[in-house]
């Protein structure tokens, strides 16, 4: 493979193209860059105690607001329905198939509206802040370690012909079902990635879960997924994470055509439209998330490819 | 190597030196400025690509410049950045272009360069990225395999393929202008 069968003058106009860009790159504005770089870090650093102070102050006015509510609450309690009444009322309104909210604005005051709003939530004394919904909600940090997207999955990890790599992939799959975020952590090595930017997978990892993500969901099914060997990292899932790019066969690589579309399919990505669709330029491989074991079966990433 | 690379340029120092972040920042950002701009195909967010490659490196400073090549990493999100940037970027091009038309420094291709990147950019990201670190940064094949987690005889492979096929359309093109 010489690289004497090519015509040297378009050799030289190719080189010629990469050389003049490197001229023009090297008179852009490095100083202007290199301030609006250094301050985004400064201004992320300095945006921390400015959303400490921020949130304390949410709270301390959301403490404020619910004792004013609650005050008005009690002070009206006497000359308002009582709970259980209220249930019953609301009971008879269902049943009878009306508009809540029409039958209580036809009924009364205000405060009456408000706590018929809120007296399918009450509990038996009343209280609106035993609320089950807002005990559930994924923003109690409790509950957020308790409970992920990988809840309910199974473990498939797709073995790799390693024994210690196959059981290092089993106990991650293992600990993402069981929402299990120190095991997790256990299982990962010293200098884990986990995505370009990310040096705590485990911060990131929640706040993606927290904010309506399935990352760990992701990664159970990634490890569901055949995997391929790469000379500098080991093993990893999926396998056509570098070795497919649009154009190729859908079975050139360990799988059949079916098995290839199915696996793809299940990280949300169609083979073959996609690589239709707008401009084949755009998407030509596998970015998404992929899982890297060492041979020694060292878990060492999960990221995805931007 | 390609008698078309530049003999002056120098094998890239992809071995860690002791650097603050700053002098890392002076020495590199152009490259990596030239590096997006050849892999996405696009001058005008080029600068955009390698200021958020060089965020992420100022974020992971004091662990990446422990490594034994930080260039290699820069390179390797510079690039993914590029490659994963035609899809963000297409959302929002059309908003984004007067602005970034005002903003863009890097100035746009010559006539003749043009031909040259065009048809580059119909190479496969692949081979728009090995063609990249080749011309580019003279860099040997074990370099780019390297950088882009590929074997070296995959590089070559990619390599090969990518000149082929320039050098056919460039002629396809010089026959055509001398007809």
């Amino acid at each position: 493979m010489s690289d004497n069968n090519f015509d040297s003058n378009t050799e030289d106009k190719i080189s010629q193209a990469y050389e003049n860009l490197q001229r023009d790159s090297e008179k852009v504005n490095t100083m202007e860059a290199l301030r609006k770089v250094t301050d985004k870090k400064v201004n992320s650093k300095n945006l921390i105690p400015a959303l400490i102070f921020c949130s304390v102050l949410a709270i301390l006015a959301l403490g404020g607001l619910a004792f004013i509510l609650n005050s008005g609450a009690n002070d009206s309690s006497e000359s308002n329905i009582a709970t259980d009444d209220m249930d019953k009322v609301n009971n008879d309104l269902l049943v009878d198939g009306d508009s809540m909210d029409d039958d209580l604005s036809d009924n009364g005051t205000a405060m009456d509206d408000e706590k018929a709003d809120t007296s399918d939530r009450l509990d038996g004394e009343g209280n609106a802040m035993d609320d089950p919904d807002e005990g559930n909600s994924m923003d109690d940090p409790a509950l957020q370690e308790l409970t992920c997207s990988a809840v309910g999955m199974t473990n498939q990890s797709a073995a790799s012909g390693s024994s210690v790599v196959d059981a290092k992939l089993s106990a991650v799959v293992d600990a993402a079902i069981a929402c299990d975020w120190d095991g997790l952590e256990s299982l990962m090595d010293n200098d884990f990635t986990a995505s370009f930017g990310g040096d705590d997978a485990i911060k990131l990892w929640k706040e993606n879960e927290a904010n309506g993500g399935q990352i760990l969901r992701e990664l159970v099914l990634v490890a569901s997924i055949k995997s391929s060997i790469s000379d500098n990292y080991g093993y990893i899932w999926p396998w056509f994470f570098n070795s497919w790019e649009c154009g190729d066969a859908l079975d050139s690589g360990p799988t059949s055509a079916n098995q290839f579309v199915n696996d793809m399919a299940k990280l949300g990505i169609d083979p073959i439209s996609d690589c239709k669709g707008i401009d084949s330029d755009i998407y030509q491989g596998y970015l998404g998330y992929r899982i890297g074991i060492t041979d020694a079966g060292e878990w060492t990433f999960f990221v995805a490819g931007d | 190597m390609s008698s078309g690379v530049s003999a002056s340029k120098t094998r890239l120092k992809l071995v860690r030196e002791v650097k603050t972040f700053e002098a890392y920042f002076v020495e590199e950002y152009p490259k990596m400025v030239a590096l997006a701009a050849a892999v996405s195909g696009d001058r005008i967010h080029a600068e955009d690509i390698a200021q958020e490659a060089m965020s992420k490196l100022n974020y992971q400073w004091d662990k990446v410049s422990e490594f034994d090549k930080p260039g290699a990493w820069l390179r390797r999100v510079t690039i993914n950045l590029a490659i994963s940037s035609k899809r963000k970027f297409l959302s929002e091009a059309k908003a984004f272009m007067k602005i970034q038309n005002d903003q863009c420094q890097l100035v746009q291709p010559s006539s003749d360069d043009e031909y040259v990147w065009k048809h580059v950019k119909k190479l496969s990201k692949m081979q728009r990225s090995v063609v990249a670190l080749h011309y580019l940064e003279g860099l040997s094949l074990k370099d780019v395999a390297e950088i882009l987690d590929i074997k070296a005889s995959t590089a070559r492979v990619h390599l090969h393929r990518a000149k082929e096929s320039l050098h056919s359309q460039l002629i396809n093109n010089l026959e055509v202008e001398n007809v």
